[in-house]
Order: C-alpha cells, then sequence, then structure tokens
C-alpha cells in the first residue's frame, strides 16, 4: 500500500497547486477596491495553507519509506486482509447510494428507501426476501412518519406523477 | 444568510409541526405549497410556515405544505421553481432583500423580475447601535467622529462586506455627507455575535436589525443612535429616526412571496387577495405578536415598484463602494 | 441566594415538571441518535409543545429534558456507528468508536453518561453561583482572544500524529482546512473557491463533511471486509462497569474539564464544539507519554474529556443567554425565541423581574442530568446490543441514517452527491493510513480561526493585538506552553535519564 500513500499525496499536490494558483494568481486579480485596504484579505490565509500544503505534500512524496511502527490500532486497516476485500460489493453499493440520492425527489422518499434498503441488503447477501421486504418497509415508514408528520420535516413522499395527479 | 439570527430562529422554530393543517370549506385558496429556499429553521422557514399557519386557521386557504429546499444560498430553489414554472402554479416562494442584493452581484443568474411578485409580507428597519458606555449618544456624535478620522471608528455588522448590515451603515454615512467608502466595516458571523461585541467594547458601533436590538436597548445595555424607519417604530419609542436627526435615509429588511414565472393572474390576484384580508384576522396578529414582525405590505404592482426602488438604491451604493 | 433556590425548587418539583423532564429526556435521546437532527433542530421542533403548555418554567423544564436528551443521543450515534450528527460530539467519537469496536460500547456509553452527568452537574452549580460574574469575564473576550483559543483547539490534532503520522496529519488538517474557505463566509463579500458552480456558494455543510469523513468510511469498511463486522468479545459488549482504576483515571480529567467545559461554553464566541476539541487537547498534551498513545485509538480519558466538557458548556451558554439575553450558539438563540414567545425576556432583568423563572432554569437542568442518567444507565445495555444486529440488516441502516443526516430538512440531492464522493475519497485516504480527525478538526477551528484572526487584524490594523491585549499574549503564550508540553517532558526526562 507505500505506492498508493504516494499517489495520494500526489492527487493532494496537484489539488494544492490549483489552490495555490487560484488564489494567489485569479483571487489576486479580483479584488475588489475596498478589499485592498483591508488587512487580512479574502486570499491571505488561502495563500499560506497553501503553501504549506505544497511543501509538506512534496515532503510525504519524497520521504523514503520507512517501516512504520506496527501497532494494534483498530482503526488501520488489517493489510493482509486486503486481498479478500469484498471490492465488488462496496463499488456496487457506493452505486446504489448514488441511484438512491438521484431517485429521491422523482420516485419520491418512500419507495426509492424501501428499494435502497431492500438491494443493499440483497448486495450484502440476504435472501430472506419476505423478512427484508417488511424490515424495509416498516423501517422506511416510520422513520418517514416521524419526519413528516410528528417533525413536520417535509420531503416528497410519492412519485411526481402520482403526486401531481394528487395535487 | 446570517443577518438577524435571534429573529430568523424566534419565527423559524415556532411552526415546524403544523404543515398539516385542518380543510375549511369556505377557503378562497384550495392550497399553497410553500417553497422556503433554505434549511429548516432558518428566517425564511419561519415565514413561511408562519405566514401559512396564519392562512390556514383563518380559512383563507384549505391547506399549507411546506418543502425546505437549501442551496446556493437561495439559488438553487429559485431556479427550480422557474425551470419547472408550469408545474408549480400552486408553489409560494418566500424571499427576501437579499435577493436583490445577491442578484445584483451575480451569485445567481436570476434576479426578482424572472418571478411573479405577489406580495412583501412583512420587514424589519435597521439600527445603528452602539454601547451604553459608549461616547456616542445620537448619530451626529458618531458622524462628527467619523468624519475627524474614518478609520477610528469601527462599525461592526452581521452579515458579509457588502451585505445588507454593511450597506445600511454606507448609506446612513453618504446622507451625513461623509464618505461612504472608508467605513471600516467589521463583520460578525450573525447579530447575536455583534450584540457581544457591542457590550464587549470590540467595537465603537454596529449596524444590525432593529428587532435584534431592542431588547437589549430596553434593559439599558446598548444604545440605538439611528432607526431607518421614516417614523419611530411603536416597538421602542426611544429610538431616533436617522429622517428626524436630519439625514435622509431609510431602510426596509422586507420579506415577502413570490410565485413561477407566467403564473396566471387570476391565480396570483387570489394569492394577493388571501394575503391582504390576512392583516385583518386575529391569527396573524398573533403570529406576528409572537415574531415581532412588523407589518409591511407591499401588494401587487406596488411590491414591483418597492423592489425597483430598492434595487436602484442598493445598486448605486454598491457601485460607489466599489462592489459592483 | 437561598431564596433563589428555593424559588427554583418548588418551581421544578411538581408531578406535572417531572413528567414533563423524564418525557423531553426520551424524546431528546430517540430523536437525538439520528444524525443531522441535533440537539438545535429537535428543540426548535418541539417548541410549539412548549409553548403551548403556557407556564413558562415547565415549558423550560421540558425543553431542558430535550437539550440534554439530544446531546447524549448525538454521543450515542458517535460511539456506537461513528456518526457524530453535531460538531459537538465529534470528538467524542475519536476515543468512543475505537472502544466501540473493541467490544466495549456498553463501556463507552457509560462512560460517557457519567461524564456527561457530572459535567451538567457541575455546569449547573457554577450557573446557580457565579452567572452574573461570569457574564462580566466573557464579555472581556474579543476576537484576537477567540483566536488564541482556536489556535490551541487546533493543537488537537497532534493526538493523530502518531509517528510517522505527523506530516500526514498535518496533511489532513490542511486539506480540512482547504475545504473550509469553499464557499461564503462572514467576513468577505464573494464566495471563494466555487469554481462559478452555484451549489457550492454555500459550502461543505459540516454534517455532510461528518458523515463523509466518518460515518461512510466506516460503512464502507464493514463491506469490504466482513471480519472487520465481527466485534471482538461480543459477550461484553453490553458489560457497563467501570473498574476503580478506571474510574481513578478520568476522574481528574472530568473535574477539570467541567470547570474549563463550562468556561468556554459562557464565551458567546466559543461554544461547546470548541470546548470539547480543546478538553481532548489539553487531556491529551497533560497525560503521561504512555497514555497519550492511546488517544485516538480508544482512551477512556480521551472519551470522558470531550463528554464532559461539551456538557458543561451547553450549560455555561446560559450565562450569556440568561445575564445578557445574548445567544452564544445556534441552540440557546431558539432558547431566546421561546423564552420571549412565552413573554420572558433574558437579560440583566430577569433575575429581578422573573427570579422563578431564572432559578427554575437552573434547577431542570439539574434535575435533567440526573433523570437522564437514571433513565439511561439501564437501557445503555439494549443501546449497545444494537450492534449485533446481523450486519446484512445494519450496514443497509447504517448508510441510510448517514445519507439522511445531511439530507434532512435540506432536500439538497447536491449535498448527497458530494457526500458521497468525500466519503469515497475518505475511504481510500484511509486504505493509505491517512487520519481523517484532522480533517474534520482543521474544518471545524479553521474557519472560525480565520473569521476570529481577520477580526483582530482588521480592528487593530495589524498584529497590534498581541502586545495590546494582555489576555491575548497570556493565551496564546499558554497555547504554546501546552503544545509543546509533551515534547519539553520528554526532553527532561531524557536529561534526568543521563545524569543518573
Amino acid at each position: 500500500m507505500l505506492n498508493l500513500e504516494k499517489i495520494i499525496a500526489l492527487i493532494i499536490l496537484i489539488i494544492c497547486i490549483v489552490y495555490a494558483y487560484t488564489s494567489f494568481v485569479i483571487m489576486q486579480a479580483n479584488l475588489l477596491p475596498f478589499e485592498l485596504n483591508m488587512t487580512v484579505l479574502p486570499n491571505s490565509l488561502p495563500k499560506v495553507i497553501s503553501i504549506f500544503g505544497i511543501v509538506i505534500s512534496l515532503f510525504l512524496i519524497l520521504k523514503k519509506d520507512e517501516d512504520i511502527e506496527k501497532d494494534e490500532d483498530q482503526s488501520k486497516i488489517e493489510l493482509n486482509n486486503v486481498l479478500n476485500f469484498y471490492y465488488g460489493k462496496a463499488l456496487s453499493i457506493i452505486f446504489l447510494m448514488i441511484l438512491y440520492t438521484l431517485c429521491l425527489r422523482p420516485v419520491g422518499f418512500i419507495l426509492s428507501s424501501i428499494l435502497f434498503l431492500f438491494f443493499s441488503s440483497f448486495i450484502l447477501g440476504e435472501r430472506k426476501f419476505i423478512k427484508l421486504i417488511i424490515i424495509c418497509f416498516i423501517g422506511t415508514t416510520i422513520i418517514w412518519l416521524l419526519l413528516e408528520k410528528v417533525l413536520g420535516i417535509y420531503m416528497r413522499p410519492f412519485p411526481y406523477l402520482i403526486q401531481t395527479m394528487v395535487s | 444568510m446570517f443577518f438577524n439570527l435571534r429573529r430568523f430562529f424566534l419565527a423559524s422554530t415556532l411552526f415546524f409541526s403544523l404543515g398539516i393543517a385542518s380543510n375549511v370549506s369556505a377557503a378562497e385558496v384550495d392550497s399553497i405549497h410553500f417553497l422556503i429556499p433554505g434549511g429548516a429553521g432558518g428566517g425564511w422557514d419561519g415565514t413561511a410556515r408562519g405566514t401559512g399557519e396564519a392562512l390556514t386557521k383563518a380559512g383563507l386557504v384549505g391547506s399549507a405544505s411546506y418543502e425546505n429546499m437549501s442551496g446556493g444560498g437561495g439559488g438553487k430553489a429559485i431556479g427550480y421553481l422557474i425551470e419547472n414554472a408550469s408545474s408549480n402554479h400552486g408553489t409560494l416562494m418566500v424571499n427576501s432583500t437579499p435577493i436583490v442584493i445577491r442578484s445584483l452581484v451575480g451569485r445567481f443568474p436570476h434576479n426578482f423580475r424572472d418571478l411573479t411578485m405577489i406580495a412583501g409580507t412583512i420587514g424589519d428597519y435597521a439600527a445603528i447601535i452602539a454601547g451604553k458606555d459608549s461616547p456616542y449618544n445620537n448619530f451626529a456624535d458618531l458622524v462628527a467622529a467619523y468624519k475627524a478620522d474614518p478609520s477610528s471608528v469601527s462599525i461592526g455588522g452581521g452579515s458579509v462586506p457588502g451585505g445588507m448590515d454593511h450597506l445600511v451603515a454606507a448609506m446612513a454615512m453618504e446622507a451625513a455627507g461623509a464618505d461612504p467608502t472608508k467605513v471600516k466595516y467589521i463583520p460578525f458571523d450573525a447579530g447575536g455575535k455583534l450584540n457581544a461585541a457591542i457590550l464587549a467594547g470590540e467595537v465603537s458601533a454596529g449596524s444590525t436589525g432593529f428587532s435584534e436590538a431592542v431588547a437589549l436597548a430596553k434593559a439599558g445595555e446598548m444604545k440605538i443612535l439611528a432607526v431607518t424607519s421614516s417614523k419611530r417604530v411603536p416597538a421602542f419609542e426611544d429610538a431616533p429616526t436617522l429622517v428626524e436627526q436630519g439625514y435622509d435615509a431609510t431602510f426596509v429588511n422586507w420579506r415577502g412571496f413570490f410565485a413561477a414565472p407566467g403564473l396566471p393572474k387570476d391565480k396570483a390576484d387570489a394569492y394577493r387577495s388571501v394575503i391582504a384580508k390576512m392583516y385583518d384576522t386575529s391569527e396573524w396578529e398573533e403570529v406576528r405578536a409572537r415574531n415581532g414582525w412588523v407589518n409591511i405590505h407591499n401588494p401587487g404592482d406596488e411590491f414591483v415598484s418597492f423592489l425597483e426602488n430598492q434595487e436602484d438604491v442598493i445598486k448605486s451604493l454598491m457601485t460607489k463602494l466599489g462592489f459592483l | 441566594m437561598l431564596e433563589g433556590l428555593y424559588l427554583g425548587i418548588t418551581a421544578a418539583f411538581t408531578f406535572f415538571n417531572l413528567v414533563m423532564v423524564i418525557s423531553g429526556c426520551i424524546i431528546g435521546t430517540v430523536i437525538g441518535m439520528l444524525p443531522g437532527l441535533g440537539p438545535m433542530s429537535i428543540i426548535a421542533i418541539m417548541i410549539p409543545i412548549a409553548i403551548s403548555i403556557g407556564d413558562p418554567a415547565s415549558a423550560l423544564i421540558l425543553l431542558a429534558g430535550v437539550y440534554y436528551g439530544a446531546i447524549f443521543g448525538g454521543s450515542t450515534s458517535s460511539i456506537l456507528i461513528n456518526a457524530p450528527g453535531v460538531a459537538g460530539t465529534v470528538a467524542t467519537s475519536f476515543d468512543g468508536y475505537p472502544l466501540a469496536r473493541a467490544g466495549k460500547a456498553g463501556k463507552a456509553l457509560t462512560i460517557a453518561a457519567i461524564s456527561s452527568f457530572i459535567g451538567g452537574t457541575f455546569g449547573a452549580i457554577l450557573l446557580f453561583g457565579f452567572a452574573p460574574f461570569l457574564s462580566k469575564v466573557a464579555l472581556s473576550f474579543h476576537s484576537s482572544e477567540y483566536f488564541a483559543l482556536m489556535v490551541l483547539g487546533l493543537s488537537a490534532i497532534a493526538a493523530f500524529a502518531g509517528k510517522g503520522q505527523v506530516a500526514k496529519a498535518l496533511m489532513m488538517a490542511i486539506l480540512g482546512i482547504m475545504l473550509a474557505t469553499v464557499g461564503e463566509t462572514a467576513l468577505f463579500n464573494a464566495p471563494r473557491f466555487t469554481a462559478g458552480i452555484m451549489n457550492f456558494q454555500s459550502g461543505v455543510g459540516f454534517i455532510t463533511l461528518a458523515m463523509a469523513m466518518f460515518a461512510l468510511p466506516e460503512a464502507i469498511y464493514l463491506i469490504l471486509d466482513p471480519l472487520r463486522s465481527k466485534t471482538k468479545s461480543g459477550s461484553k459488549i453490553n458489560n457497563l462497569r467501570i473498574t476503580l482504576k478506571e474510574a481513578k483515571i478520568i476522574f481528574p480529567v472530568i473535574t477539570r474539564q467541567s470547570f474549563q467545559g463550562f468556561f468556554i461554553g459562557v464565551l458567546p464566541g466559543a461554544g461547546a464544539t470548541i470546548a470539547s476539541f480543546l478538553s481532548y487537547a489539553v487531556e491529551r498534551n497533560l497525560a503521561s507519554s504512555e497514555e497519550q498513545k492511546e488517544f485516538g485509538k480508544g482512551s477512556i480519558k480521551g472519551l470522558a474529556a470531550p463528554e464532559t466538557a461539551n456538557n458543561a458548556a451547553c450549560t455555561g451558554s446560559f450565562v450569556p443567554l440568561l445575564t445578557l439575553g445574548i445567544p452564544g450558539s445556534g441552540t440557546t438563540a431558539i432558547l431566546l425565541g421561546a423564552l420571549i414567545a412565552l413573554n420572558v425576556q433574558p437579560g440583566p432583568r430577569l433575575m429581578v423581574d422573573n427570579p422563578e423563572i431564572f432559578w427554575g432554569v437552573i434547577i431542570s437542568m439539574y434535575l435533567g442530568n440526573i433523570v437522564l442518567l437514571i433513565l439511561n444507565l439501564p437501557l445503555i445495555p439494549y443501546i449497545a446490543k444494537l450492534l449485533t444486529i446481523p450486519r446484512n440488516y445494519l450496514i443497509p441502516f447504517i448508510l441510510f441514517f448517514t445519507l439522511m443526516g445531511s439530507y434532512i430538512g435540506q432536500n439538497n440531492e447536491t449535498e448527497l452527491l458530494l457526500l458521497i464522493f468525500l466519503g469515497f475519497s475518505a475511504t481510500i485516504l484511509k486504505f493509505a493510513n491517512y487520519p481523517l480527525p484532522p480533517l474534520l478538526i482543521g474544518f471545524i477551528l479553521g474557519s472560525m480561526l480565520e473569521n476570529n484572526f481577520a477580526r483582530a487584524m482588521n480592528i487593530y490594523d495589524g498584529f497590534g493585538f498581541i502586545w495590546e491585549r494582555p489576555m491575548t499574549a497570556i493565551l496564546l503564550l499558554l497555547s504554546v506552553l501546552l503544545i509543546f508540553l509533551p515534547a519539553i517532558r520528554s526532553s527532561l526526562a531524557l536529561r534526568r535519564q543521563k545524569i543518573h
């Protein structure tokens, strides 16, 4: 994973350079006349941190790989397991989340949430469909009732077409 | 959207669970869907829910629903209303003074002319304030100190430079014959933080919403040097206006309602008519009093000319200050 | 003052008011567990109900219950699923979540409940005794002092800069500050770094970033690695017991942070978030080098400190609200609205005009804390058991709540897409062992640092505030000292070793 570390540092370096260019050149040119009298300008802090950012990301790219102290840190990833990770499942669920987001307004909160919960559970390997559908339905309905009826927080509940027909 | 935080919350919070309103058969308008361009709990949210509550309880409107749509400082909801105009004839969007300022500086591509202007309903005046131990007792004192050395007078506010509070301070200085571009404006995150800084003596004076200053002024903790209304405000008669002190400047931070472009005239008139009738109901009076709002009713064409006038004033001031 | 105590007690201890405080605590805890619904929104939601009660004292007692319940509920989601729904509980998840992962969810929740209880109770006592005096002290804080406090708060990053990680932790903090500069700030007219995209004008929402950095990568890891979801020693998960030794370790932390947290809360420009980060930074730097290694990996000190401090700070924020009528946070701004709607005007006259309300609020806070502890301790085993729900059901619901956290009440899909994108990036960062908490610390404190620094610079036309305001100088010096304390201590130890 050491290569990944360097690749990330490189990406961050690129971000920092774009950020630095924006703050040193573009923002400087767009300063309003009255802002020039101010002690701290909109691009003052960005300039400083972009320099820090470039220096540190360069350091991360160029530094020699050293054996990082092995500890029993829970938050770190157990590397020996990496090859057996379920990448396909994770990616499909991320894709599902994007789909869910795009469906929330046109399909409505209730139906899209039930489908989201159902399919993500399905991807994870759940096959007891009846139980699953019941749980998804109950879970979604409780949340929706809580938000809409108790707390008064509006979300489009039904598909767009039905909604317009009702109203 | 940081100005008037206190009033915003005050307003907003009261009406969360009022989405389901009873159906009254005699209603003039069956239902209104309020589109709120900010999150739940903001000032727009409170205005929409408060108005909806009064309208439905008074039986003028059958039912009301509320949809928050935040993003782009309100720009997203405006865009949505314009793009989906034909399916949104039942929608009213709440908005306020910043729609004028923000479209002037190009934060979003549309401006209020792209929408159907229904009515301005409530508002707040601006106030110039100072701490109780401050050497300034009226606006003339402040102007004198400012004219002597602009950099010695720091004026705090609850909005960004070029935002409402800054513009009011500059407008008042301009009316006093001083150079508005030299105002040393110190922005704070919200009206409450500004009040703390005034009491702490961190800034010499402040520019804020009148309603936010009233309580502390009544308690004798701060002085209101001037208010931007044309006559003294009943909520606190002791506060002198700019006009009576000889400075010709007035300013209203309004809130009002807009509808989708191309809305049929009869529908627009129906909305205007229920809003006009609302002012006479006890239900509205209750909501208004609870929130400390000031009735500033600008129906239809008056609203259009009011907005155009405000846009002119702000535009020339912002040009002078270098924002445009 | 004794008269006040009497007034407060008679106001709070009626059957009706006890029912109010209990229902408030339950409602607050349950709703507070949903990320995205923090104390502020829950109190906002409860206000119409509170106002319909009519009696200001009862209404406030209900709201105080909701307030404390919501904070506790928020800590629960931070600890169990790494989803801090409010900025004040971000620091809680630093050590709370690792503890839960190690199978000590019950213990972590108990420590959180007890620390909150003590912090809140201490706060109520301090509020009772010193409110008018403290409000004067609070007003002596200007932007320059706040700036010094933010510097101190940023040193919490050090907890994530272990061996070989210093540069990475700094890198993440800088990325966090960069993210904070996107969009509009109170300081400048034009929004920055929006690339012309309208949706970026409002910047990245706190909840979106918190979910993207903490909850979402964790959930994705649970999917990637099935072994990870098998919580170690599952039988201990609902074990609440804290040993005497552990109690001795956290006792000084809780005591210190009750005071410190309360004072930070009193400052109108600081509040619970700053209080929790400061407490984390201070306690880590005071801890021995052995204990320091534990921070960020499941240190009970690191859990107790922010939990105590954020509760004490919440109580502290009532000082400027009640004595000056100035709300220091969004939550107190809403409470101010509620008070006014009930025809009570907080401010210097409140103690004179409505003493029963002033003291009633204080007593009700005290009561709220006790009730919350009594209610929650027996429930903790069941709450902790939530983690034992089969992963096929648990993970989808975690994802669902994570997404809802930034969607509820906003209805902004762009924010959700941003959340998914940032969450995906955070997962990759995590893969390469880049620590994510510093990014969130940088994000939250970075903008406050810039705001206060710029204000001070603009008022003084330069760095003048450092020598013109002795308090700023002292605080800055103190911050630097605290930041270098661990280094100083270890070099002293080294020298002592050489002498012997």
